[in-house]
């Protein structure tokens, strides 16, 4: 056993009672660890038809199998449920400092099941695992908790650990976990289901040792890919304002050609995600107005002032992951605004600063940053909350809701005040506030008189900050997943940096072609996104970085990692199988909770339809339907229903994994 | 083998018209017809990156704005390339 640790606790909330349990080798050779590990708990341990929120849902905290092995940008943890936002397999990541201590305290990962009666904590240290009374911090924001906890548990090590907000306390279905003072594991509403179970959090204090196979290969890989990233730094002359012009020249380009992922983390490294806050408006993979507008809306009057440079101009420590060398987190100075109610947040990202500005038509950043603590504290997820704001506002435009049901709040397009106050409904549950907190899709059904037109989703869940008219690839993942509406699974711009096609011998190899290939179903295109999907799952099976995975695999290399840290001698081939087998059993757990696949869909508008009418998608639709037919097609599914063919669990031997119930 | 077998090598190489590969990430408004599935682009040996440029018909006016690197470090124009070196192109693109 070298890399993962073959073992993961067990905890009972309703009973109090928690147990080691050995995980088989097998599991890990078929399923790595991460998401797999956790597919593979979850399958067999949840029944079919289980609500989400009840105490049969089962909860995981997962490490990576490359974490703590000595590779780099591999250190990020992975929240796994029953999503109660969409019905199925839910699972979120995050970065931060939980991965290794998951590891260090001698587990692969940690499972909870049942509902304990009164808030609670996990603790686990030197004397072993111990639930212990979390009262004192119930009904507290996660960053106040989070120190509260690590300080009355601070020894000899300062521990890691995880914990819910007040969002997930009140089960706000689009509640996420968080970690090191407002990291979260948005998605799936992971928050809730803590939250249902009177979990607050995770304290974990580890000192076990981590074992590699080969720590000498490893570190060779590592330091070829740290010199190139050492490397990469823009030279002072390239402003932000320089941002979009060039997405305005990428959105009028007729062909696509590979670039080098090394490029990214020059801009990631200055910038991180923000970098695209502009570029993304002038190019077209920035949603505007609820995914209605376009950037003859939203823009240059808008979109300078959220500017890259604004954003870093307040940054005054950079953040970085565990294991990280790029670092495109950092922490900015807030204590101007809001009468300094808050001192400093993390820097928000991309997502945050897009779903807050863009799609509500707001130009004001002071705003962002504010809501961006607001949600980081209260634990819920941005890209959730900020689409249930742009329903709302779509809803007061077209009549649907009035002053009365809004509480007075004027929810015209753009009011950042309003928005702030209707944030803070929502954390609170109060008003307005309580129907959206649960998300667009429910609060679309709550309302009624055809207000779902409205209600941007893929089958239950809101999706990314990134177009799928501008990137149609991008609207099939959100469309396949078995968690939908993910920006991070795939899209044609990461398929092209991540070069599958060097080391894989089925991915299909990308020159310079004509970007209207990329809105055609062809078998091309599908082999794409499930050779993107299939390396994805790799990626969150050893905890992974999206961003060292798009820089290529020419730099960033898993697969030779994997070789290195575990002893296997298997070919990139044969992790990409391994990569099938484990989105085929997240696919499984869909269809044995009954979900249909099909109802996955991304939102009509998201398609291109209605065409948008101007801007750089001008006139771009997307056949989804027939895309992901293709999808399912080429992964072994049936290319009708979305469900795994039985040859294919036979071929992907998931039957020997897989208890039936 | 030491270094003046290497000239001498290179001498004889050039004078064959000998091909070597480098490897070239390069944005979709240059001359991509040259270079192969793997990125790779065939130059005479001894071939320099302004060579590579000339291959590329990289516009003058661009040269400054397209932070070329050659090993992902900064190169005059005049570096003598070598098989196997890659050369990258600044190009944005949104994500995150
Ligand atoms: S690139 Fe950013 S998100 Fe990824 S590991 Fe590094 S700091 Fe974390």
């Amino acid at each position: 056993m070298k890399g993962y640790i073959g073992k993961i606790l067990f905890v009972n909330l309703t009973t109090g009672h928690i147990e080691d349990r050995i995980i088989p080798d097998q599991v890990y050779e078929m399923l790595l660890s991460g998401v797999g590990l956790g597919a593979y708990v979850l399958y067999n341990e949840i029944p079919a038809g289980a609500d989400p929120l009840g105490p049969e849902n089962v909860l995981g905290f997962t490490s990576g199998l490359l974490t703590g092995t000595g590779s780099l940008m591999t250190g990020r943890w992975m929240v796994v449920c029953k999503s109660p936002l969409t019905g199925g397999w839910g699972d979120a990541n995050c970065g931060g400092t939980l991965a290794p201590a998951i590891k260090q305290c001698g587990y692969d990962g940690i499972f909870f099941s049942g509902i304990s009666e009164k808030p609670v904590y996990l603790l686990v240290n030197n004397k072993g695992p111990q639930l212990k009374d979390a009262s004192h911090v119930w009904g507290k924001d996660a960053t106040e908790s989070e120190e509260i906890l690590i300080a009355e548990n601070t020894f000899k090590k300062r521990p890691a650990a995880a914990v819910i907000g007040t969002a997930g306390e009140k089960v706000s279905l689009i509640a996420g976990v968080c970690n090191d003072g407002g990291r979260l594991a948005a998605r799936s509403g992971g928050g809730a289901v803590m939250g249902s179970k009177r979990l607050k959090g995770i304290v974990l204090v580890g000192s076990k040792p981590i074992k590699c196979h080969d720590p000498q290969a490893v570190k060779l890989i590592s330091q070829a890919y740290a010199n190139k990233i050492r490397k990469q730094n823009l030279p002072g002359i390239v402003k932000g304002s320089f941002l979009p012009v060039m997405g305005k020249v990428m959105g009028s380009m007729k062909q696509v050609a590979p670039i080098d992922g090394m490029m990214f983390a020059t801009m990631m490294k200055k910038w991180g995600t923000p970098m695209s806050n502009g570029m993304g408006v002038t190019n077209g993979d920035t949603p505007i107005k609820n995914w209605a507008g376009s950037s003859k809306d939203y823009n240059r009057s808008y979109y300078s002032k959220i500017n890259s440079d604004y954003v870093i101009k307040r940054e005054y420590r950079k953040y970085h992951c565990y294991s990280c060398i790029v670092g495109c987190g950092g922490v900015c100075d807030i204590s101007d605004i809001e009468q300094g109610k808050f001192a400093h947040t993390h820097k928000p990202e991309y997502e945050t600063c897009a779903v807050f500005g863009p799609l509500l038509m707001s130009r004001n950043l002071e705003s962002i940053f504010y809501i961006n603590e607001l949600l980081n504290r209260a634990g819920m997820d941005s890209i959730s909350a900020g689409h249930a704001i742009a329903f709302a506002m779509e809803c007061y435009e077209k009549g649907l809701l009035t002053l009365e049901d809004t509480g007075g709040l004027d929810l015209t397009w753009g009011n950042a005040g309003a928005v702030i106050k209707l944030v803070e409904m929502m954390i609170a549950r109060q008003g307005l506030g309580d129907l959206l907190a649960d998300g667009v899709k429910i609060a679309a059904q709550k309302l009624g008189s055809g207000s779902d037109k409205y209600a941007i989703h893929a089958g239950g869940q809101e999706p990314g900050m990134h177009d799928a008219r501008f990137d149609p690839m991008m609207g099939v993942h959100y469309s396949v997943d078995p968690t939908p509406g993910r920006h991070t699974i795939g899209a044609a711009q990461y398929y092209n940096m991540t070069r599958l096609w060097e080391k894989v011998s089925w991915a299909p190899a990308v020159r310079m072609y004509p970007k209207n290939e990329e809105y055609e179903a062809t078998d091309r295109e599908a082999l794409k996104s499930v050779a993107g999907s299939c390396y994805k799952q790799i990626v969150d099976g050893i905890g992974g970085c999206l961003f060292a995975q798009i820089m290529g695999v020419q730099h960033w290399q898993a697969f030779e990692w994997l070789n290195a840290a575990t002893g296997w001698d298997k070919t990139p081939d044969e992790y990409m199988l391994i990569g099938r087998r484990m989105q085929t059993l997240r696919q499984l757990f869909n269809i044995k909770h009954g979900v249909e696949p099909k109802s996955f869909k991304m939102h009509p508008r998201m398609a291109g339809e209605p065409p948008l009418k101007e801007g750089p998608l001008k006139g771009r639709q997307v056949p989804i339907e027939a895309m992901m037919k293709l999808h399912w097609k080429h992964f072994g599914w049936d290319e009708n229903t979305g469900a795994p063919l039985p040859e294919t669990i036979q071929q992907l031997e998931l039957d020997q994994l897989l208890q039936e119930g | 083998m030491n270094d003046h077998s290497t000239s001498f090598q290179l001498l004889i190489d050039q004078d064959k018209g000998t091909a070597m590969k480098v490897k070239v990430y390069a944005p979709p408004f240059l001359n991509g017809d040259a270079i192969d599935e793997m990125g790779n682009l065939e130059v005479p040996t001894g071939a320099t990156l302004r060579d590579v440029y000339k291959k590329l018909q990289v516009p003058l006016l661009l040269r400054p704005v397209l932070l070329c690197s050659v090993n992902y470090e900064k190169s005059r124009l005049d570096r003598v390339l070598q098989e196997g070196d890659v050369i990258s192109f600044f190009f944005p693109i949104t994500g995150g």
